[in-house]
């Protein structure tokens, strides 16, 4: 272990972690529990606006087939 | 506590909690592929708000995994600075490429994947979620090589810098000399133990960068870590969906990512039955001190049988010194002994294997070096100061192993309930039950990769790098 450290120093740096991970903790399950909640919000629109003019790939072949 | 006692604890304290979110970033990663690839291909904007919602609980899980990793990287510069120079040479590259490849790859494409719903195609909008994928992917792939190197090194050798004078004599680096001198780095002779008065002027030096990124352990133990993300992540997905259909909440997007995420645990489960087994067999191999410690093995024998449930209890002599250890613990006979040997197709011939015990291990070749003139009762009082913590080790092992076996039946089950199509009855109380069993189930996985995960550093013990570097 490093020379220049002393074991108050760690101890005290122990605590804050402990603290600071408390409190990172309980955010996550506060954030992940409202996005439970919440949901999939459903797009409007669906894949319209979106930048490129696309089709899905399994509807390819028909477009293919009917030219 | 010194100060020694108290950094492990503060390492350990911050590794474990950092190491709850990245194998659900990983294992989530994979998730929102097959999501956006469905999204590509079917065109169906289910897939398309299920892949946005996923995204927002990768996006939440990524943030807390990057803050709390950070602190480990100034850890090993404040507490561990003997240990940063003496394995400096050989982390150097494959940390170098984590930060290159992976945490570059990772973060440049999740800013696309996070805010490109409206600017890019769907096309480029999965490929983005690939390399945000692959790059979590590549994190696990560097660290875990640099973690397989500590438990199996290869590919180096030792340096002690050393004072040479002109005429080729060499001085130790506090001694003090009135010539001139150079300092330089002279090889050390294979299978030295390093000392505590060599820190800071020995050092591991890389001969062969291929041999240290493949070492013995690091594929076997890569497949193991990787699966055990896809697991997490999977019944992360599986937990909320369920507990939403038990809601009757979104219960088009629930029954879509239930199937999506059974299906991934499944395979990723019965995949990790193999990949364990490779894993168990490379530490017999390599570790069989580990080996011995996990299962609580006191004495070598064959017929070894496995340990399902029990205690492992230090044996002590009238002064208190440990001498062995008393196994206390429900067992299936000669199992031990066939998955060392690896040969399933002959069990009986199989069984006759012997499984090395802690009585002797390490074995006497390795301490009569360290030792020289030690009698074989010296030798027997000196054996267990190279025992990992046996009593803490078989219990962190059995759990890991008791999570992973529930989760195949949890996740087989609800396959066949899939397949038959009861899945989806949430009237029936058994039904609800399972449903209530795979909410339950998403915190499972977190307990056994930590579990695991202290199975592998405490099993290492007393080894920082295995038979070179001691921890205390």
């Amino acid at each position: 272990v490093s020379a220049a450290i002393k074991a108050p120093q760690v101890l005290t740096s122990i605590i804050l972690f402990s603290i600071i991970y408390i409190f990172i903790g309980l955010l996550f399950l506060l954030l992940l529990a409202r996005l439970i909640r919440r949901g999939p919000t459903p797009s409007e629109g669906g894949e319209k606006g979106l930048v490129e003019k696309w089709q899905p790939v399994s509807l390819k072949g028909d477009r293919q087939t009917k030219a | 506590m010194n100060v020694e006692v108290l950094s492990r604890i503060q390492f350990g304290l911050t590794i474990s909690f950092h190491f709850l979110f990245p194998p659900m970033t990983i294992g989530l990663g994979v998730m929102l592929i097959l999501m956006q690839t469905l999204r590509v291909w079917t065109g169906d904007p289910l897939y398309l708000d299920m892949a946005r919602f996923w995204t927002k609980i990768f996006g939440l899980i990524f943030a807390i995994g990057v803050a709390t990793g950070i602190p480990m990287e100034f850890q090993f510069g404040t507490n561990w600075a003997h240990y940063a120079r003496f394995v400096g040479n050989i982390f150097g590259g494959p940390l170098a490429l984590e930060g290159i490849y992976a945490f570059f790859l990772e973060s440049g494409f999740l800013a696309l994947l996070l805010f490109g719903w409206n600017k890019l195609g769907p096309r480029m909008h999965l490929f983005s979620t690939c390399m945000v994928a692959l790059g979590a992917h590549f994190s696990a792939i560097w660290i875990l090589v640099a973690n397989s190197w500590m438990q199996t090194p290869a590919g180096f050798h030792l340096a002690r810098k050393m004072k040479v004078i002109a005429s080729g004599e060499q001085f130790p680096m506090n001694a003090k000399l009135d010539l001139p001198f150079t300092i330089q780095e002279i090889p050390m002779p294979k299978g030295y133990v390093v000392q505590p008065e060599d820190l800071g002027h020995v050092r591991a030096v890389i001969d062969s960068f291929r041999e240290a990124i493949f070492n013995p352990s690091t594929l076997e133990r890569l497949a193991h870590t990787i699966l055990a993300c896809w697991i997490t992540g999977s019944f992360l997905v599986v937990a909320i969906s369920a507990w939403w259909l038990l809601r009757g909440q979104n219960v088009e997007s629930a029954r879509a990512s239930l199937k999506i995420a059974l299906a991934v645990a499944t395979i990723s489960c019965l995949l990790q039955m193999v990949a364990a087994d490779s894993t168990a067999r490379g530490v017999a191999d390599h570790q069989p001190t580990k080996l011995a410690a996990i299962e609580g093995l006191a004495t070598s024998r064959k017929e070894a049988a496995l340990g399902v449930v029990g205690m492992v209890r230090w044996k002590r002599d009238a002064e208190g010194q440990i001498i062995g250890v008393q196994e206390h613990a429900i067992r299936i006979p000669g199992l031990l002994s066939i998955l060392v040997s690896g040969d399933f197709l002959h069990p009986l011939k199989a069984s006759e294997t012997e499984v090395k015990g802690l009585d002797v291990l390490p074995p006497d070749d390795f301490l009569r070096k360290r030792y020289p003139g030690a009698s074989d009762a010296e030798l027997a009082t000196i054996r267990p100061n190279y025992w990992p913590n046996v009593p803490v080790v078989f219990q962190t092992y059995h759990l890991m192993i008791a999570i992973g076996t529930a989760l195949v039946g949890i996740s087989l089950l609800g396959c066949l309930l899939w397949k038959t199509g009861k899945l989806w009855d949430t009237q029936s109380p058994l039904i609800r039950a399972y449903l209530a069993l795979l909410v339950l189930s998403g915190g499972l996985p977190p307990i056994a990769t930590q579990a695991g995960w202290f199975t592998t550093e405490l099993g290492l013990q007393p080894w920082m790098v295995y038979q070179v570097l001691k921890t205390g």
